[in-house]
C-alpha cells in the first residue's frame, strides 16, 4: 500500500508553518549541494588532475558548507519572521502582504477571519483552565434517538454525551478543513491486510452513573453489539458499514475486529460521523427507550441532566470521563456545564441573548450581522467557515429524461447563464464561492500539510460550464431549439421563508430569464411542505431549488451516495455507466492521491453534464466571546459541538 | 337551565368533532409526515431504501387510510388517550400537561391587567368624554390595536436588551408554584404584551358602553333620587356596562391563545403555544390534534360560562 493511505495518516502530523520553512531551507540546500556537484571539471590527468580533482571537491565541499550556513541562516530568518507574524495574526488582522494586494470580499474576510489564526489568541498561551459553564443557542432536539431514522439531526448533540471507535479533533489548533482521525474509544488500530482491521480500546471507560449502566466498566463486547446495531438494516448509519462482514470481540484484549468484505476507504472517515455512537446494550435490545432524553446514557464527556424539546437542554460534566486531551495532557472535559438555549426561529430573541452576555457564542448571518455584533462586543472573536460540502444551493431537476432537462445542452446553457459573481455580490456582500465538494480533495497543494488545496474553488476550475457566458448558453439553446421564438419555458420552486436562500433562487430565475430569455415560472412553497419534496418529488414544477446535497464525512457520500445509478440517495436520476464505475472503485481505492483521481473524474463528468446546476456557496461566519477558547468550526460543522472533541476542549478563560 | 345546559354541552361536543376532523384532515394534506420531515432534513435520509421507510411509517400507523386512522384517533380520545407524539414518542396528554400552566397563567394574567387597567380607564375616558384623559387614552387603544402583538413583543425583547441589558428571552420561568417571584419576572413582560390588544379593545368597548348607559333611564332616575355620582358610576352604570365587556373576554380567549403562541414563542416560555409552534414544524399529527382538541375545549367551555355568567350579571336574562 501507498504511503498516503487511509489507514495510515492517522500517523500522519500536521506540519507547522516552522516545520515548512525547515523543510524548504533543507530542500534547497540539498538542491544547491547537488547543483555546485554537478558543476565539477570531468577531467582526469593524473595526480595532478587528482589533486584538482581533491581541490575542487574541497572547494566544493566549502561552497556547499557555505550555502548551507547561508540557507540555514536564511531559513532561521524567515521561520523567525514567520514566527513573529504567526504571534502577531490575529483573527481580523492581515499580513502586510496581504495588505498590499487588492482582494475580492471573499478573499479578505476568508484571510481575516481564517481559523489559522485562533491559535494566536491572547489568553491562549495561559493553557486550558476547568470549570465554567458554556451557554449556547442550539436546538433541543425533539427525539434524542440515535438508533432513530432521525438519528443524523443527533449529531451536533450525541457526541457530547456518547463516544465513538473514532472521531475528528477539533479546536483551536486543529485544520478546519481537513479532519484527521483520532482514536475516542479506541486507543489506536491496526490494519493488518486491507480487509481486516483491529481497533485496541482504552483502558478504563466508564459508562455514565445513570440508569441502566449506572457507571459500570464499558467492555469490547459492548462495543461490538453497539456497530453491529448501527450497520443493521433499516439504521440511518448502515449505509457506512455495506463492506463490514462481521465483528469480532475479544474482552481479554479490549479489542474489536471489523471484518471487511472489501476494502473501504471511506470506512474510517464515516465512522467519525458524530452519530455514529456507542449506545449501550440495553437499548439495543429496546431501540424506542433511546427516544427519550432521559435515556441519554453513554460514556461521553459530558452527562445529560435535562432537556425541553423546544426550550433548552443542560449537561455536566461526566466525573468518570476516560479521556485527556493529547496536546495538553489535561484531563477532559474543560467546561463544568453545558447549556443549550433553543432560539429556533426566534432570532431577535437569540440577538438579546447575545447582547446580553447570557450566551458565549453566535452565528452571524452576514456582514450586517457582524457590525452589529461587533458594535455590542468589540473584544469578540470571529471565525470566517467554508460551507459544509452538503450544504449548498443549487437547481435540481424532476425528471433528468424528460425534456427540455434531458438534452444536456439546455442544462449546460442554464449554468452558463448563471452570473455567480452576481449572485456573490448580490445576495452574500461578496461572501461566497463556487460551491461544489468542498471537502472533495480536487486540487493538490505541496504546501498545504494535508496535500491539497483549501476551498474555494475558482469559477474556472469548475470547468466551462461554470462560467458567465450568456453568449454561450444561448447558443446552446438555440442548438437544442429554443429562441426568441419558443423560448425555453419551465417552472422553478422554492420555498418562502424570507432571507438570503430565498433571495438567492429569485435572482437565478431572474438571470435565467434576463441573461438566456427563458420562459420561468416560480413558485414558491410553504416551507413544511417544501422540505418534504426534495426526496418525494410530489412538486409541479420541473426544477426545484434546493441546498441540501449530502452532508458527510466522506467524499464518497456524495460520489457513490448521490451519483451512483443503485444508491438509494442518488434522487436527482443521475444514470451514468463510467460514474457508476469511477464511485464504486474510489470506495475500494486506498491510495490517497488515485482515489482522488477518481474523485475528479465524477467531478468532471457531473460538471460537464450539468446533473445538478450548483450555484455558490455562501461563507460562513460565527463569533464567540472573548474568554471562550476552543470552539471551532469546521466545513462541516457549523452546529456548535458538532464533533466530540470539540465540546470536551472548550474552556473559558474567565472562571 | 339544566336543560340549556345539556344543549350547550351536546354543543360542544359536536365542535369539537368537527375541530378535531378539520384539523386532522388539514395536517394530512401537508405533503410528508413526521418521518419524512426527520429524513429530509438530515442528507443521510436520503441513503434509506424505500421499502425501510415504508417500514417505518407502518411502526407510525402512517400506513394507513387517512379515514382509518382519523377513526381510531377519535376512539382512543373518546377513552381519554391523545395518542403519542410521532417526534418525542411522549405521551401527547403529557407533552400539554406540563406546559398548559404557563399557558393559563399567561392568558389568566393578561386577561387580569387588561381587567384591571381597560375597565377603570374606559369608564375614567366615559364621564370625561372630550377631555385630555380620554384622548389619550384612545390613542393608546389606538396604538393597542395596531400593533401586531408579534412586533411589539420583538421591541420588547430588543429594546430591554439594548437599554436595560436583561434578556427577557432567557429568564425560564419556573411554575408558581415553584417560585413566585421568578415566575412573575419571567411572564410579566410576555402578560403585557399580550394583554395589549384585549386591553384596547376593552377599554374601547366599555367608553362606549358606559357612554350608553350614563343616559339609560334608570341612571337618570338614581341621580333624581340624589345619589352621589361615585355611586351611580359604581352600583348601575358600571355593572351594566359589563355584559358587552365580559363577551369580549369570552371571544378574546380564542384570540389570546393564538396571540400566545407567538409571544410565547418569541419569549421563550414553554407553554401551549410554542408547543403547538413545534408540531406544526414538525407534521406532529397527534401533537397537533392533541393541542387542537384541548384549546377548542378551553374555548368552548369558557363560552359557556360566559353564557351562564349573563344571568348572574342581568337577572332579566333567563335560561330555558
Amino acid at each position: 500500500m501507498s504511503e498516503r493511505n487511509y489507514w495510515k495518516r492517522m500517523q500522519h502530523k500536521r506540519l507547522s508553518r516552522r516545520s515548512l520553512m525547515s523543510a524548504s531551507a533543507r530542500a534547497g540546500v540539498g538542491a544547491a549541494g547537488i547543483a555546485l556537484v554537478g558543476c565539477g571539471d570531468d577531467d582526469d590527468d593524473g595526480q595532478s588532475a587528482a589533486q584538482v580533482q581533491q581541490d575542487e571537491q574541497q572547494q566544493q565541499m566549502q561552497a556547499q558548507q557555505q550555502a548551507q550556513q547561508a540557507a540555514t541562516q536564511q531559513a532561521q530568518t524567515q521561520t523567525e519572521q514567520a514566527d513573529e507574524q504567526a504571534v502577531a495574526l490575529l483573527p481580523g488582522q492581515l499580513t502586510a502582504e496581504e495588505e498590499a494586494m487588492t482582494l475580492t470580499a471573499e478573499e479578505e474576510w476568508r484571510l481575516r477571519y481564517h481559523w489559522s489564526k485562533l491559535q494566536n489568541l491572547p489568553g491562549q498561551a495561559d493553557g486550558p483552565k476547568h470549570g465554567g459553564t458554556w451557554t449556547l443557542a442550539h436546538a433541543a432536539p425533539a427525539n434524542w434517538n440515535v438508533l432513530g431514522p432521525g438519528a443524523a439531526l443527533t449529531a451536533a448533540f450525541a457526541p457530547m454525551f456518547y463516544s465513538q471507535l473514532v472521531v475528528f479533533p477539533m479546536d483551536d489548533f486543529s485544520n478546519a478543513h481537513y479532519y484527521e482521525n483520532e482514536g475516542d474509544l479506541a486507543s489506536g488500530w491496526e490494519v493488518p491486510d486491507p480487509t481486516t482491521v483491529v481497533f485496541q480500546l482504552r483502558d478504563g471507560i466508564k459508562w455514565q452513573d445513570k440508569p441502566p449502566v449506572n457507571g459500570r466498566d464499558m467492555t469490547a463486547e459492548e462495543v461490538k453489539i453497539a456497530y453491529d446495531a448501527l450497520r443493521e438494516e433499516g439504521r440511518i448509519q448502515a449505509s457506512s458499514y455495506t463492506a463490514v462482514n462481521s465483528i469480532d470481540y475479544d474482552n481479554a484484549s479490549n479489542n474489536v475486529r471489523f471484518n471487511l468484505s472489501e476494502p473501504a476507504a471511506y470506512l474510517l472517515n464515516n465512522m467519525m460521523n458524530p452519530f455514529h455512537t456507542v449506545v449501550a446494550p440495553e437499548f439495543v435490545e429496546e431501540p424506542s427507550l433511546l427516544d427519550l432524553a432521559e435515556n441519554t446514557v453513554g460514556t461521553g464527556p459530558f452527562q445529560l441532566d435535562s432537556a425541553t424539546t423546544g426550550s433548552e437542554w443542560r449537561g455536566s460534566k461526566h466525573p468518570e470521563y476516560f479521556k485527556k486531551d493529547p496536546r495538553t495532557g489535561l484531563q477532559l472535559p474543560y467546561i463544568d456545564n453545558i447549556h443549550g438555549l433553543d432560539f429556533v426561529g426566534q432570532r431577535e430573541s437569540e440577538w438579546a441573548a447575545w447582547e446580553t452576555g447570557e450566551t458565549d457564542w453566535i452565528r452571524l448571518q452576514d456582514i450586517t450581522e457582524y457590525d452589529r455584533a461587533i458594535e455590542q462586543h468589540p473584544e469578540m472573536v470571529v471565525q470566517v467557515t467554508a460551507p459544509p460540502p452538503g450544504w449548498q444551493p443549487y437547481m435540481t431537476f424532476k425528471d433528468l429524461n424528460a425534456e427540455p432537462f434531458n438534452d444536456v445542452r439546455v442544462r449546460q446553457a442554464l449554468s452558463l447563464g448563471m452570473d455567480r459573481d452576481e449572485q456573490a455580490a448580490g445576495v452574500y456582500y461578496g461572501l461566497a464561492a463556487g460551491g461544489y465538494g468542498q471537502n472533495w480533495t480536487f486540487f493538490k497543494d505541496d504546501n498545504s500539510p494535508w496535500g491539497f488545496r483549501e476551498w474555494p474553488w475558482s469559477f474556472e476550475e469548475l470547468g466551462d460550464f461554470h462560467v458567465f457566458n450568456a453568449a454561450e448558453g444561448k447558443r446552446l439553446l438555440d442548438a437544442a431549439g429554443y429562441n426568441e421564438d419558443n423560448p425555453l419555458t419551465f417552472d422553478a420552486a422554492f420555498h418562502t421563508v424570507p432571507g438570503f436562500y430565498l433571495d438567492h433562487f429569485l435572482l437565478v430565475v431572474d438571470q435565467w430569464q434576463r441573461n438566456l430569455g427563458a420562459n420561468v415560472t416560480h413558485e414558491q412553497i410553504e416551507w413544511e411542505s417544501w422540505i418534504s419534496l426534495l426526496f418525494t418529488k410530489e412538486y409541479g414544477g420541473d426544477t426545484l431549488f434546493t441546498w441540501q446535497v449530502g452532508a458527510e464525512m466522506d467524499a464518497d457520500g456524495l460520489a457513490y451516495g448521490r451519483m451512483h445509478s443503485e444508491s438509494p440517495g442518488n434522487i436527482y436520476g443521475i444514470n451514468d455507466a463510467d460514474v457508476d464505475e469511477w464511485a464504486q472503485a474510489q470506495r475500494l481505492e486506498l491510495d490517497i492521491d488515485k482515489r482522488s483521481e477518481l474523485l475528479e473524474k465524477i467531478r468532471v463528468r457531473e460538471l460537464e453534464n450539468m446533473w445538478r446546476i450548483f450555484a455558490v456557496n455562501p461563507y460562513r461566519m460565527a463569533a464567540r466571546r472573548e474568554y471562550l477558547f476552543g470552539q471551532m468550526d469546521t466545513y462541516n460543522a457549523w452546529n456548535p459541538g458538532w464533533g466530540a472533541t470539540n465540546t470536551e476542549r472548550i474552556w473559558k478563560n474567565n472562571v | 337551565m339544566t336543560g340549556y345546559i345539556i344543549r350547550r354541552i351536546i354543543g360542544a361536543i359536536f365542535v369539537l368533532l368537527m375541530l378535531s376532523f378539520v384539523v386532522f384532515m388539514l395536517v394530512n394534506a401537508v405533503p410528508g409526515n413526521t418521518l419524512t420531515r426527520l429524513l429530509n432534513q438530515s442528507p443521510q435520509g436520503a441513503n434509506l431504501d424505500p421499502a425501510q421507510i415504508e417500514q417505518y411509517e407502518k411502526d407510525l400507523g402512517l400506513d394507513k387510510p387517512v379515514f382509518e386512522r382519523y377513526g381510531n384517533w377519535l376512539w382512543d380520545a373518546f377513552n381519554g388517550d391523545l395518542g403519542t407524539s410521532f417526534a418525542t414518542r411522549i405521551p401527547v396528554w403529557d407533552e400539554i400537561r406540563d406546559r398548559l400552566p404557563h399557558s393559563l397563567q399567561l392568558v389568566i394574567m393578561a386577561t387580569l391587567i387588561s381587567s384591571l387597567l381597560a375597565v377603570p380607564i374606559g369608564v375614567f375616558s366615559a364621564i370625561r368624554q372630550g377631555g385630555a384623559g380620554d384622548y389619550v387614552s384612545r390613542i393608546f387603544a389606538i396604538l393597542g390595536l395596531a400593533v401586531p402583538n408579534f412586533f411589539l413583543a420583538v421591541l420588547v425583547v430588543t429594546f430591554s436588551a439594548a437599554w436595560l441589558n436583561v434578556s427577557l428571552s432567557t429568564l425560564d420561568p419556573p411554575y408558581i408554584w415553584d417560585g413566585v417571584g421568578d415566575n412573575l419576572a419571567g411572564l410579566i413582560a410576555p402578560a403585557l404584551v399580550l394583554s395589549a390588544s384585549l386591553m384596547a379593545t376593552v377599554m374601547r368597548m366599555q367608553r362606549s358602553t358606559v357612554l350608553e348607559v350614563v343616559n339609560e333611564d334608570y341612571v337618570r332616575t338614581a341621580r333624581a333620587k340624589g345619589l352621589t355620582e361615585r355611586a351611580i358610576i359604581l352600583r348601575h352604570v358600571i355593572r351594566n356596562s359589563l355584559i358587552p365587556v365580559i363577551t369580549i373576554f369570552a371571544n378574546q380567549f380564542a384570540f389570546l391563545i393564538s396571540g400566545a403562541v407567538i409571544v410565547e414563542f418569541i419569549f421563550r416560555i414553554d407553554g401551549i403555544g410554542a408547543l403547538a409552534v413545534r408540531a406544526i414544524r414538525q407534521v406532529d399529527f397527534t401533537l397537533v390534534l392533541g393541542i387542537s382538541l384541548v384549546v377548542g375545549f378551553g374555548v368552548v367551555f369558557i363560552n359557556i360560562l360566559v353564557d351562564l355568567s349573563y344571568a348572574w350579571l342581568d337577572p332579566r336574562i333567563r335560561y330555558s
